[in-house]
């Protein structure tokens, strides 16, 4: 039963993850995704068509392997499952890819305000290729950094997996940002990269699978920022930013959060003394983790789910 | 998984060695159900609110089944979501004078079951 759950935890894991970890292909262009060209020049609303009808297509195709997953009886039959579905995945990501160079071919410096708003909005929330990513962030610093209304792009440049051009994008926007939630929401993004990167916990020269070498040795390096500093930003960020409305919250209580979280996750390294526990079992009496001193412990998270 | 920790009570029989669970579970009545259909003999505190207990929360967990493996002393010596564990087990009552080699053959006629 158990066991059942992790599989369906990895492929739900997976319906989060691969948008933003599975992209290895992005760059290939093989001839293997047919591109639909429609006749006439692309605009916003005809590549959002295009667009939506293979996604939908590809939402139909997830389904069915949820469908399959769900009668799946044996390990291998769900691992060949899991492969399917990062096999579609790709080649999704591939045909995002492809609307993507093209949207992006749509706008320049001319552009009106309105529809670069659109078409940046689209592309970062969609495209997971590193070089089509890279580009919409200079390009959001380029129209946006002296707007006020720039909030929008920046929640969306801190979404998603952290790369290079995208940290520095906000980064700019928290040095000179035009209102105190763009500059607050910019920075607390950048201290959520990082926890991000370290969750990841990422050995050196590890190449993330679907990642360049580039953005994996760069979330390396966001990750080795220490403790100290990252307690520091959000300290520093609950104190100048605290009100600021950020998630369900605002930068003030998150941090507080994110500080608790940090401190407990430190607390509970290997080599660490276990905290104790004290509560009531499963009928009611009241017993300690302490009590098992003398014994070798293994410590259960469950559920019967 | 419950086949795994079953085979792990059995074979530690007699040795220094213990699992503890922090249950999840909202519905006792069903637990208490489940444990005596799945022969479940280990105790476990209660994480009351399920996932978002107060005992998960002291320990940042962030997934389930979260595993640790505590030495006599109470030190965290492994913590993870599943995977070799049992070599560590075995290390740590190593350390204590007790050799031991765990292996889960005689339990796999309840691993069919579970599927």
């Amino acid at each position: 039963m158990k066991r059942f759950c992790w599989f369906t935890l990895a492929l739900a894991a997976l319906w989060v993850a691969t948008p933003t970890c599975v992209s290895a292909q992005d760059t290939g262009g093989d001839g293997a995704s047919e591109e639909v060209r429609q006749d006439g020049p692309d605009t916003f609303d005809s590549l959002m068509k295009e667009f939506s009808e293979f996604n939908a297509d590809f939402a139909k195709s997830r389904s069915d392997l949820s469908r399959r997953m769900a009668a799946a009886k044996e390990n291998e039959e769900r691992q060949g499952i899991n492969q399917e579905f990062m096999e579609l995945q790709n080649t999704f990501q591939t045909r995002v890819g492809q609307i993507g160079e093209r949207m992006f071919a749509l706008i320049n410096d001319e552009t009106e305000i309105d529809e670069a708003t659109k078409i940046l909005t689209w592309l970062l929330q969609n495209v997971r290729d590193e070089s089509i990513q890279e580009q919409t962030a200079k390009f959001v610093v380029a129209k946006f950094l002296n707007r006020s209304d720039a909030l929008g792009v920046v929640r969306l440049l801190g979404a998603g997996l952290p790369m290079a051009a995208k940290i520095d994008a906000l980064k700019l926007f928290g040095e000179s940002g035009t209102t105190e939630e763009i500059r607050g929401t910019a920075l607390m993004s950048i201290a959520e990269a990082i926890n991000t990167a370290q969750g990841i916990g990422l050995e050196k020269g590890v190449v993330l699978s679907g990642l360049s070498p580039e953005t994996s040795a760069y979330l390396y390096e966001l990750s080795q920022t220490t403790t100290d500093e990252l307690v520091g930003m959000y300290q520093d960020l609950a104190e100048k930013y605290g009100e600021v409305t950020f998630r369900n919250g605002t930068i003030g209580k998150v941090a507080g959060q994110k500080i608790k979280a940090i401190e407990i996750a430190a607390k509970l390294k290997i080599g660490a003394e276990a905290p104790d526990i004290e509560g009531p079992d499963i009928d009611g009496e009241v017993f300690k983790l302490s009590d098992y001193r003398g014994k070798v412990v293994m410590l259960d998270f469950w559920g019967d789910w | 998984m419950y086949p795994h920790e079953r085979s792990l009570v059995k074979q530690l029989a007699g040795l220094p060695f213990a699992i503890i669970g922090v249950n999840s579970d909202k519905d006792m009545d069903v637990l208490k159900q489940r444990i005596e259909e799945e022969n479940i003999t280990w105790r476990s505190f209660r994480n009351n609110d399920g996932v978002d207990g107060v005992i998960s929360e002291n320990w940042a967990i962030k997934g389930w089944p979260t595993i640790f493996v505590l030495d006599e002393k109470g030190v965290i010596r492994w913590q993870g979501h599943g995977g070799d564990y049992d070599s560590v087990i075995e290390t740590l009552l190593g350390e204590m004078g007790h050799e031991v080699k765990i292996s889960h053959q005689d339990d796999s006629d309840k691993e069919d079951k579970e599927d």
